[in-house]
C-alpha cells in the first residue's frame, strides 16, 4: 500500500499514537524511508513527545529569552511612532500660527491652515503605514512571549507545539516538573 | 463687524476641515478589538477519548501526556486595549487577561493565573490572529486545568 504526504498527514496522529494497524504502519515507514520532508516531521513530534514525557533531574532555571530584545524593539517602535505622531501635530500647529502672522487675512489663513492639516494627516497616515513593516513576524512564528514569571513556589516550562503552532505554559509546583528541554521559570519558594 | 465675520469663517473652514480629514482618520484608527475564544479543559490520565466540544482540539491537545479530556465550559470574549477579563477556574482558581494592545494582525496581552490567592504564572504575550496558546495548571481534584486561547477575529470598534 502506498502512501503520499496528504494521507500520511491525515494519519500522522493515529501513527505517533500507535493507533495504525501493521499495514498502515508499514506505509508510513516507507513513505517516510523515500520522503525526507515527512521523515523530519515525524522525527520532530516524536522529539516534543520526549521533551514533555521525560522527566529532568535538574530543574533549570533559564529563562525564555525569545522574544525579550523584538519586545524591547516594538516598544521602542511605538514611541518612535507617537513621537512622529506628536511632531506632526505640533507642526500643523506652528504652521497655522505662521500662516496667519505671515497672510494677514484670518480668511487665507483658515484655507492655508486647512492645506497644512491636509499635509499633516497625509504625513500621520504615511508614517502610521510605516508600523506593521517593523512589527511583521516571520512565517511560523505565530505566538510570542515577551515576559514570563513564575510564582513563588511554581516552575513554568514553554514550548510550541511543532504542528500547531500553539504555545504551551505548563505552571506545576516545584521539583515536580517532568518536562525536559524546555525553557523554564522558576519562582521563589 | 469685519473682525466678526472674519472669525466665523475660520470657525466654518476649521469645521470644514476636521469633517473632510479628521472624521476619516478616527475611523481608519478606530480602537481595533479582538475577539478571544477561551475553552476550560480538565485533563486526566484515565481512559484515552475526548469529550463532547472537543472534537476540533485533538491536535491542540493530542502532544500533551493527558489521557482524556473533558470540556468544562467555552465562551469568547471581546477585548480592546485595557480590557481586562477573567476566567474563572475549577479548583479556586482563575486566569486573568488583560489586552495591552491591538492591531490588524495581532494582539498583545498579558495573563496571570491565580490559584487559591497565590500567583502561578504571570507573562505578556504577543499572540497573531487565528493563533492560541495553552496553560496547562494547575492540578485540582478532578485532573489538571488546561485553558485554550485562541484569538479567532479582529473587530474595529464600529462593530461594537
Amino acid at each position: 500500500m502506498s502512501m503520499d504526504c496528504k494521507q500520511l498527514d491525515e494519519k500522522l496522529d493515529h501513527y505517533l499514537d500507535g493507533e495504525l494497524d501493521a499495514a498502515g504502519t508499514e506505509a508510513v515507514r516507507l513513505h517516510t524511508a523515500s520522503c525526507p520532508s515527512c521523515n523530519d516531521t515525524i522525527t520532530a513530534f516524536q522529539q516534543t513527545r520526549a521533551m514533555i514525557t521525560t522527566a529532568v533531574a535538574d530543574l533549570a532555571t533559564a529563562v525564555d529569552v525569545s522574544g525579550f530584545f523584538e519586545g524591547i524593539e516594538n516598544k521602542l517602535a511605538e514611541q518612535e511612532t507617537r513621537s512622529w505622531r506628536f511632531r506632526i501635530g505640533g507642526f500643523a500647529r506652528a504652521a497655522g500660527r505662521e500662516i496667519t502672522a505671515t497672510l494677514g487675512t484670518p480668511v487665507r489663513a483658515a484655507v492655508w491652515s486647512g492645506a497644512a492639516a491636509a499635509v499633516a494627516v497625509a504625513l500621520f497616515l504615511a508614517m502610521s503605514g510605516t508600523e506593521p513593516q517593523r512589527e511583521r513576524l516571520a512565517a511560523g512564528d505565530s505566538v510570542r512571549v515577551d515576559t514570563l514569571e513564575a510564582g513563588r513556589g511554581y516552575s513554568v516550562a514553554t514550548w510550541i507545539q511543532p504542528r500547531t503552532g500553539t504555545r504551551v505554559f505548563w505552571a506545576r509546583p516545584n521539583n515536580s516538573f517532568e518536562v525536559a528541554n524546555a525553557s523554564h521559570v522558576s519562582g521563589a519558594r | 463687524m469685519r473682525v466678526a465675520s472674519y472669525k466665523t469663517t475660520a470657525l466654518v473652514s476649521a469645521f470644514l476641515a476636521l469633517a473632510t480629514f479628521g472624521w476619516p482618520v478616527a475611523a481608519v484608527h478606530a480602537e481595533p478589538r479582538i475577539t478571544i475564544e477561551i475553552i476550560t479543559v480538565i485533563a486526566t490520565k484515565g481512559e484515552r477519548g475526548f469529550g463532547p466540544g472537543l472534537a476540533s482540539y485533538k491536535r491542540e491537545f493530542r502532544r500533551l501526556p493527558f489521557n482524556r479530556y473533558e470540556l468544562v465550559k467555552a465562551e469568547a470574549r471581546q477585548l480592546g486595549t485595557g480590557d481586562e477579563t477573567r476566567i474563572l477556574l475549577p479548583g479556586n482558581a482563575y486566569l486573568q487577561i488583560t489586552s495591552t494592545g491591538t492591531a490588524t494582525d495581532h494582539s498583545r496581552m498579558h495573563a496571570l493565573m491565580n490559584h487559591r490567592n497565590r500567583p502561578v504564572l504571570n507573562t505578556d504575550i504577543r499572540l497573531d490572529n487565528e493563533s492560541g496558546v495553552v496553560f496547562v495548571g494547575p492540578k485540582v481534584e478532578r485532573g489538571t486545568v488546561i485553558v485554550n486561547i485562541r484569538a479567532v477575529k479582529r473587530a474595529a470598534a464600529a462593530e461594537r
